[in-house]
C-alpha cells in the first residue's frame, strides 16, 4: 500500500512537471469541443443552385421565386447554359436546374412535364440533398399552381423531432464527441508512461525493487484515472457552461458512467504502453487503435445501423460505442435506466478485460 | 560451521535470440560475504546479463544460482531488501528532483528517508531540490549510487558506475561505496578501468561468457599497469599492428601550419559561462588532449570547434576556414564523434553505415569500399543487421568512431571516444588515433582515462570553463609535482582551488 501511493506520489509529481499531460488533459479537450461545435456541421450546408429558365411566364416565374425564398437553398439565375455548365465545372455551384421551353404548356395539356437537374456527383451527399429539395420545392408550387385538381386530397405530413426539436445535430454530436475527446485523452495519457520508463531505463530499477506488477498497475491507473476525470469535468463544464448544450440527464449518473468509460480507456493506453517499449512507437499506436475507430466506428459521425454487420459486431469491443450510446441519451432524453445499465455492463466488462492483459503483459524480467 | 556464500553459481547459461548469442556460457562461481569484486570483461562478455541474472531481472537457460542464499527469481521480494542494484542508465527519474527520487526508492524499500548524511558525503546537498536531469554526468552517478546504497543492502550491484565519471568524482564514488558497506557486505562492481580494478579485493575476468580468471589482482601483477597487460593477455591478448584505418587513409595535402585554432571562445548560458577565453592552436598531425572534471566545458568547446554551437563570442579556425562564416568548407574537414551515442538507434549498423557515406557525399563503390573497410576493422560481421540500440556499449563507440572516420577527414574531434569501452577496444582505438596523427590527421580528443593522457602531445586541462594548464604530459606532472597523470589532475585542481 506504501509503495503504491510512493508511485502515485512520483507518478503525479511527474505529470504536474510535463506540460505535456496537462495540455493533453485540458488543451486538446478544449481544441476538439471547438472544432465540434464550430468547426463541424454534419446539417447540410445551403446548396447553391443555379437556374435556366427556358420557358418565361408568370407561374414559372413563381416557381423561381419559391427557390429564392427556401432556407436551404441559394439559387442564380443564367441566361446561357454553358455559363451554368461551367460553374459547375469550377465547384461554384453544386447543382443546375433547366426548366424547358415546354413545361408550363405540358403541365396546361394535363401531359408529362419534366424538368432537368444537373448534380455534382464528386459530392454524393449533396446530390441527395439538392434532389430532395428541389423535389419538395417543386411539389409545392404544383400544389399551389393552377394545375393540379384542388378537389382531390392531399397528405400533409407533421414533422416532430423528438428529444432535438430543432433537429439540430449539434445537440448530439457535441456530447458523443467527448467520447472521442475522452478515447484520445485515455489512451495518450497513459500510452507513453510505461514505455517511458523503459525508454529511460528506470524499468530495470523498478523491477529490481521490491515493487509487484499490481503496485506499478494501480500507480499508473489512478494518477491518470484522477487527471482524465477532471480533464472530463472539464470538458463537461465546457459544453453545458459554455456552449450552453441542453443536458437532461442526472450528474451522478454521467459521473459514474464516465468514469467506467475512462476505466477501459486508459487500459487500452496502458495496454499500448506495456507492449511497446518506445514512446514514438506507443503513441502513433494510441492514434490509430485509439482515437480512429473512436471516431469512424462508435457510431458519433458513421451510424452503427448502416454498418455491416460483422462491423457493427466489431464495434462492441470498443469502449467508446457504449460511451456515445450513453451519452446521446443522457444528454438529449435524460436518463433511460436500461441504456445505463447496458453500456456500464459493457464498460465495466471491458475495462476488466483490459486490466487482465495490462496485468498480464506487465514484465516481471527483462527479458520477457 | 561454514558461512553461506554470497553468490553461488553453478553451470550457469543464459542465451538471447533462441540460442542464437550465447551471454553466459557453462559458468560457475562461489563468492564470499564481505569483499568488493570486480567485474572485467571486453564488451559483450556477458557482464550485464550476470548481474542482471543475480537481481533477478533475467531468467537463466540452465544452471542454478543462489544469491545470500536464495533463489533470484522465485524468492525475489525477500531478496529486492537485500540487494542494491544500479544499472547502467541508473534509473533516475529525469523530471524528479533529487530528493524526490530519494524518497521514492527510499519508499519503495520501505526504509527510513533520511539521507542527509549520504547527501553531505556526495556533495549533492546543495543541490537536493535540482532535477536530476539537470545534474551533471558525475552527480547522477553519484545520486544513482545512493539510491543503491539504500537500506544497506548485503550484497551491492554496480554496473558501470564510473562510466564517463572523471578522476575526482570516481575517486569519490568509490570512498562512498567503501563508507557504507559493513564487514559483511559484498560489492560486485562492474568496470573498465583498470586501476579501479586493481584496487579490489577481487576480480572476476569473463570472456565470452565464461570466467578466465578469479582471484586477487595484485597476484597478476603488482601495479596498475601490468594488471592491464595481464587482463588483456587473458582476454586474448593484442599485438599493436598497422592500423588498418589508417593505412587505407587518404589525406589531403595541406601546408597549413595550424589546423586548428581558437581565439578566445566564449559560450555564455544566461549569466553562466560555460566556456571562458579558450584559446589554442594545434599543429597539423597533434594529439591534443583535452582533460576536466565532468561539467567542466570540454563537450562544448568541442561543439563550438565544430560548428554544433556557436560561441558566444571569439573565432574558431578549422584549416583556415571560420567555423561560422564559412561552415561547410570547415565542416568538410571534420570528423565528429559525440559522447552520447548519437547514431540512428532504429537502424540497423549497415544501414547507419549506409546513411553516413551518403551523408558525407560518398556513393557507389567509393562507399561500398569504405564500408566494406570499417565493418572489417571495427569487426562488425557478427552485427551487421543489429540495431544500433541494440549493440554492447562497446560496440556503439566502435561504430560512431567508424562513422567519424570513414569519410577521412583532416581533422577529428573525439569526444570521449573511450568510455565504457574494454581495455583491448581502448588499445585499438589508441593504435587508431595515434596511426592517423602519424599520417598526417589532427586529433582533438577529451578523456577519463589519465592513463591515455599520456598519449597525447599536448594536453589542455580544463576546470570550471577555464583553461588552468596546458604541455605536454611530462610539462603538466612536472608543474604539479606528481607521478601519474592522475595525481597531476588531482593535484591541479587543488592548487586552483586553493587560489581561488
Amino acid at each position: 500500500m506504501k509503495i503504491t501511493l510512493a508511485f502515485i506520489k512520483k507518478e503525479m509529481l511527474q505529470i504536474l512537471r510535463d506540460p505535456s499531460s496537462l495540455i493533453i488533459a485540458f488543451v486538446l479537450p478544449t481544441l476538439l469541443l471547438l472544432i465540434y461545435t464550430y468547426g463541424i456541421n454534419l446539417d447540410s450546408a445551403k446548396i447553391r443552385l443555379g437556374i435556366k429558365n427556358d420557358d418565361i411566364n408568370s407561374q414559372t416565374q413563381e416557381l423561381v421565386d419559391a427557390f429564392g425564398q427556401n432556407a436551404y437553398i441559394s439559387s442564380s439565375l443564367f441566361n446561357n447554359k454553358d455559363d451554368m455548365y461551367q460553374q459547375i465545372i469550377r465547384s461554384k455551384l453544386q447543382a443546375a436546374l433547366i426548366i424547358p421551353s415546354d413545361f408550363t404548356r405540358n403541365l396546361a395539356a394535363q401531359k408529362q412535364a419534366s424538368l432537368l437537374l444537373i448534380t455534382d456527383g464528386s459530392n454524393i451527399n449533396q446530390v441527395g440533398y439538392a434532389q430532395t429539395y428541389v423535389n419538395q420545392i417543386v411539389n409545392q408550387w404544383l400544389n399551389q399552381s393552377g394545375f393540379v385538381d384542388k378537389q382531390s386530397p392531399s397528405i400533409e405530413i407533421l414533422p416532430r423531432v423528438q428529444y432535438n426539436q430543432n433537429a439540430d445535430g449539434r445537440r448530439a454530436l457535441v456530447p458523443s464527441s467527448l467520447a472521442v475527446t475522452m478515447t484520445l485523452i485515455g489512451i495518450l495519457l497513459t500510452a507513453l508512461v510505461i514505455s517511458r520508463e523503459w525508454e529511460r531505463g528506470t524499468m530495470e530499477a523498478l523491477l529490481s525493487a521490491n515493487i509487484s506488477p499490481w503496485q506499478i498497475i494501480l500507480g499508473k491507473y489512478i494518477p491518470y484515472f484522477v487527471v482524465g476525470m477532471l480533464s472530463l469535468a472539464f470538458s463537461m463544464m465546457m459544453i453545458i457552461v459554455v456552449f450552453q448544450l441542453p443536458f437532461r440527464g442526472s450528474y451522478w449518473v454521467l459521473f459514474i458512467v464516465s468514469a467506467l468509460f475512462l476505466y477501459a480507456s486508459l487500459g487500452i493506453g496502458l495496454i499500448i504502453s506495456s507492449l511497446l517499449h518506445d514512446q514514438m512507437l506507443a503513441s502513433m499506436a494510441s492514434l490509430i487503435i485509439g482515437f480512429l475507430p473512436a471516431l469512424m466506428m462508435s457510431g458519433v459521425v458513421f451510424p452503427i445501423v448502416s454498418m455491416p454487420p460483422f462491423f457493427a459486431w466489431l464495434t462492441k469491443l470498443l469502449p467508446p460505442t457504449h460511451y456515445v450510446y450513453f451519452i446521446k441519451n443522457e444528454f438529449l432524453a435524460g436518463t433511460i435506466w436500461q441504456t445505463v445499465l447496458i453500456s456500464s455492463l459493457f464498460l465495466l466488462g471491458l475495462g476488466f478485460l483490459f486490466s487482465l492483459l495490462v496485468y498480464k503483459k506487465t514484465a516481471r524480467r527483462l527479458d520477457e | 560451521m561454514t558461512e553461506t556464500p554470497s553468490v553461488e553459481i553453478r553451470a550457469l547459461r543464459k542465451t538471447f535470440n533462441h540460442g542464437q548469442n550465447v551471454a553466459i556460457d557453462n559458468l560457475s562461481l562461489t563468492l564470499r560475504k564481505g569483499q568488493i569484486i570486480g567485474l572485467i570483461g571486453a564488451d559483450g562478455a556477458g557482464k550485464t546479463t550476470l548481474l542482471r541474472l543475480l537481481d533477478g531481472l533475467l531468467l537463466q537457460d540452465s544452471g542454478e544460482i543462489s544469491v545470500l542464499g536464495s533463489n533470484p527469481i522465485k524468492q525475489k521480494i525477500e531478496l529486492a531488501r537485500k540487494i542494491g542494484y544500479m544499472p547502467q542508465k541508473f534509473g533516475l527519474y529525469e523530471d524528479l528532483t533529487v530528493k524526490e527520487n530519494l524518497e521514492f526508492y527510499a519508499d519503495l524499500k520501505g526504509i527510513e528517508k533520511k539521507f542527509d548524511t549520504m547527501l553531505k558525503f556526495a556533495g549533492l546537498q546543495a543541490f537536493q531540490n535540482r532535477q536530476a536531469g539537470k545534474l551533471s554526468g558525475g552527480m547522477k552517478q553519484k545520486l544513482g549510487l545512493i539510491c543503491a546504497l539504500m537500506g544497506n543492502p548485503e550484497l551491492l550491484l554496480l554496473d558501470e558506475p564510473s562510466v564517463g565519471v572523471d578522476p575526482v568524482s570516481r575517486r569519490e564514488l568509490l570512498k562512498m561505496v567503501k563508507q557504507s558497506v559493513t564487514k559483511d557486505t559484498t560489492v560486485i562492481w562492474s568496470t573498465a578501468y583498470m586501476d579501479e580494478a586493481h584496487g579490489f579485493d577481487n576480480v572476476i575476468v569473463i570472456d565470452k561468457g565464461k570466467i578466465v580468471y578469479l582471484g586477487n589482482p595484485r597476484d597478476l601483477a603488482p601495479d596498475s599497469r601490468g594488471f592491464e597487460e595481464k587482463i588483456i593477455e587473458l582476454m586474448g591478448g593484442f599485438t599493436p599492428s598497422e592500423s588498418l584505418v589508417a593505412k587505407n587513409f587518404a589525406i589531403l595535402p595541406s601546408t597549413i601550419q595550424y589546423v586548428v585554432e581558437a581565439d578566445n571562445l566564449v559560450k555564455k548560458y544566461g549569466d553562466f559561462y560555460a566556456v571562458k577565453n579558450n584559446s589554442f592552436k594545434i599543429k597539423r598531425g597533434e594529439i591534443f588532449g583535452l582533460l576536466g572534471p565532468n561539467g567542466a566545458g570540454k563537450s562544448t568547446s568541442f561543439k563550438m570547434m565544430c560548428g554544433l554551437a556557436k560561441p558566444t563570442s571569439g573565432t574558431a579556425r578549422i584549416m583556415g576556414y571560420d567555423i561560422v562564416k564559412q561552415a561547410s568548407l570547415a565542416r568538410e574537414n571534420i570528423g565528429y564523434m559525440a559522447q552520447k551515442f548519437s547514431l540512428y538507434p532504429n537502424l540497423s549498423v549497415k544501414q547507419n553505415f549506409d546513411f553516413f557515406a551518403g551523408a558525407y557525399g560518398l556513393y557507389g563503390k567509393d562507399a561500398q569500399n569504405a564500408i566494406s573497410q570499417m565493418i572489417e576493422i571495427f569487426g562488425f560481421e557478427h552485427y551487421l543487421d543489429d540495431n544500433a540500440q541494440e549493440l554492447p556499449l562497446g560496440f556503439k563507440q566502435r561504430l560512431s568512431m567508424a562513422c567519424a572516420v570513414m569519410h577521412n577527414p583532416s581533422v577529428l574531434f573525439l569526444d570521449e571516444p573511450t568510455s565504457g569501452v574494454d581495455v583491448i577496444a581502448r588499445r585499438e582505438f589508441w593504435n587508431h588515433i595515434t596511426s592517423l596523427a602519424a599520417k598526417g590527421v589532427t586529433v582533438m580528443v577529451t578523456t577519463h582515462f589519465m592513463d591515455e593522457a599520456e598519449f597525447c602531445d599536448r594536453i589542455s586541462l580544463f576546470y570550471k570553463g577555464e583553461t588552468i594548464a596546458t604541455g605536454t604530459p611530462d610539462e603538466l606532472k612536472q608543474s604539479a609535482a606528481a607521478k601519474t597523470m592522475e595525481e597531476a589532475f588531482i593535484n591541479l585542481i587543488k592548487i586552483r582551488e586553493e587560489a581561488a
